[in-house]
């Protein structure tokens, strides 16, 4: 998966600067003619970029992105603060998860990493990945990604047949048709729902209200549930389908989370922070034109001597 | 065509930004150069584990090219947000002190940590006046490759990194939602983050 970077809580601060600047501006014409820069300077400028950055004093016009009200976070940018209105409900379901990730989740992914043989793990992970392709397709055609829609028919077609059932990811092996996922809660996110509140659910961990209604659509409308549904197959197969893409999803984690918590302060503030720019960069799809990051002022208003 | 008074205005707006003109007219930042700069750093730690030291005097070396590759105080900074306004000057000294403390902490652990991933710098993009992202693969020996982006600042006596983007998560955005919510909890109080990060000195310091 990788990263993109539209920003349109950058567009907002930059309208915040663009006031700024109007304001000095106006100190500053008051004071001098137009006519008395000196024409060196003026040619410097003609060559130079239009200014973005413009550096005003660090009053707090640079932090404009922690001042959005919650609820009018911007939909496909970088996030304020989060809206996360039951925090101490959604603290405990996280400590609970924590709890239950020791004493449960854990050794069953750990066993099922040292008992399944690494090819055969392949082989459940693509067969699990084949499985949501028509979900995969559905959301691409809901979000008019065209391209998106036809690389996940190719990818089911091909994976089903020549890939036997699902099991060898054939595709993968033409660049153009690697995997991607989508699901209903980035579909929403695209058209500009905006997150809602943070939550924490219990077991599967960090959503928030979109994505969470994200995950029901997803599954009520997924094809296979539906198909073994109407062919009375024991319910079961789809509950240990949940089960296995579930362990499959968190054996992977594991070692980033370990690592997140080492070196947090505040480990619920840090993952809720890092699920909601990994589900923006999922929106947006790893688009990787050159929208502006967040704005790293250069600070020259302070002085601190480094050890060497 | 701009007009000669909107050009001559645009030229006002930027002399009046805090110290801009004494700034010399800069070319953007060498795209090259800060991929070179990436690479001899990646290349730097590699060597300094590969060379066998271990404990302390790893955690030295991998400081060092920690703070030299890293632009700590433009990040504690911008970590803290809002609430350095709102801390006094005291309060501000020992927050940097301790940031940095804790950063170089975390990195030379997550250097010391490598186990024969290889690093491939894959492009580059320019993002700002003073800033390059240089994209990257970590190809690790189990499991996919992770996509890591790092900002990196032309200072004018070389580039730093001002940021580094894992899949997508910044690590400055992550920090500073998290200090935030630090100082939030406790009432906006500067002291509580002060405290937690004494606290993560001291348990993870060897």
């Amino acid at each position: 998966m990788a990263a993109a970077w539209a920003d349109f809580s950058f567009a907002r601060c930059r309208r915040a600067r663009g006031l700024g600047a109007t304001l000095l501006l106006g100190l500053l014409t008051a004071a001098c003619a137009p006519g008395e820069m000196p024409l060196k300077q003026e040619a410097r400028f003609e060559a130079a970029p239009p200014v973005q950055y413009a550096q005003l004093p660090t009053t707090g016009a640079v932090d404009a992105l922690n001042t959005v009200e919650p609820g009018t976070e911007p939909l496909i940018g970088l996030p304020a603060d989060a809206y996360d209105p039951i925090e101490p409900v959604n603290r405990a379901i996280f400590r609970f998860n924590n709890v239950a990730d020791d004493y449960v989740i854990r050794p069953i992914a750990n066993t099922y990493e040292t008992v399944v043989p690494e090819p055969i793990q392949m082989n459940v992970r693509n067969v699990l990945r084949n499985l949501r392709q028509p979900v995969i397709f559905a959301n691409e055609v809901l979000q008019g990604d065209w391209e998106g829609a036809e690389v996940a028919i190719s990818r089911f077609f091909l994976n089903s047949t020549v890939g036997l059932l699902g099991l060898v990811d054939i595709a993968s092996f033409d660049k153009r048709l690697a995997y991607r996922t989508e699901d209903f809660g980035q579909t929403l996110g695209h058209w500009g729902v905006p997150e809602g509140p943070y939550l924490v659910l219990p077991i599967l961990g960090p959503s928030t209200a979109r994505d969470t209604a994200g995950i029901i659509v997803d599954t009520l409308a997924d094809p296979f549930r539906i198909l073994t549904g109407a062919a009375d197959v024991d319910p079961a197969v789809n509950y240990g389908r949940a089960a296995v893409t579930y362990i499959d999803a968190r054996a992977e984690t594991f070692d980033g989370l370990d690592e997140l918590e080492r070196s947090s302060v505040d480990f619920y503030a840090a993952v809720r922070s890092a699920y909601r720019q990994t589900r923006i960069a999922a929106i947006n799809d790893a688009d990787q034109s050159a929208a502006p990051l967040v704005d790293i002022p250069v600070y020259d208003d302070f002085e601190f001597e480094e050890t060497p | 065509m701009p007009s000669r008074v909107s050009r001559l205005l645009l030229a006002l707006v930027v002399v009046a930004s805090a110290g801009a003109w004494l700034r010399p007219a800069a070319a953007a930042p060498s795209e090259q150069g800060a991929a070179s700069f990436i690479t001899g750093l990646g290349n730097e730690v590699i060597q300094t584990i590969q060379s066998g030291v271990r404990g302390p005097a790893a955690a030295t070396a991998l400081g060092g090219i920690f703070r030299r590759g890293f632009d700590v105080p433009t990040i504690a900074r911008f970590v803290l947000g809002r609430y350095w306004n709102a801390a006094t000057p005291a309060q501000q000294q020992e927050y940097l002190t301790l940031f940095e403390q804790m950063v170089t902490q975390t990195y030379a652990r997550r250097f010391s940590e490598y186990s024969g991933e290889t690093f491939q710098v894959t492009g580059t993009q320019p993002v700002s006046d003073t800033d390059v992202l240089v994209r990257s693969n970590i190809v690790r020996p189990d499991g996919p490759p992770v996509a890591v982006d790092w900002r990196v600042r032309d200072q004018g006596a070389g580039f730093r990194i001002v940021d580094v983007m894992v899949e997508g998560v910044s690590m400055l955005l992550t920090q500073r939602n998290e200090f935030a919510s630090v100082i939030q909890r406790s009432g906006g109080n500067v002291d509580a983050l002060l405290q937690a990060l004494r606290q993560q000195v001291a348990t993870a310091g060897g």
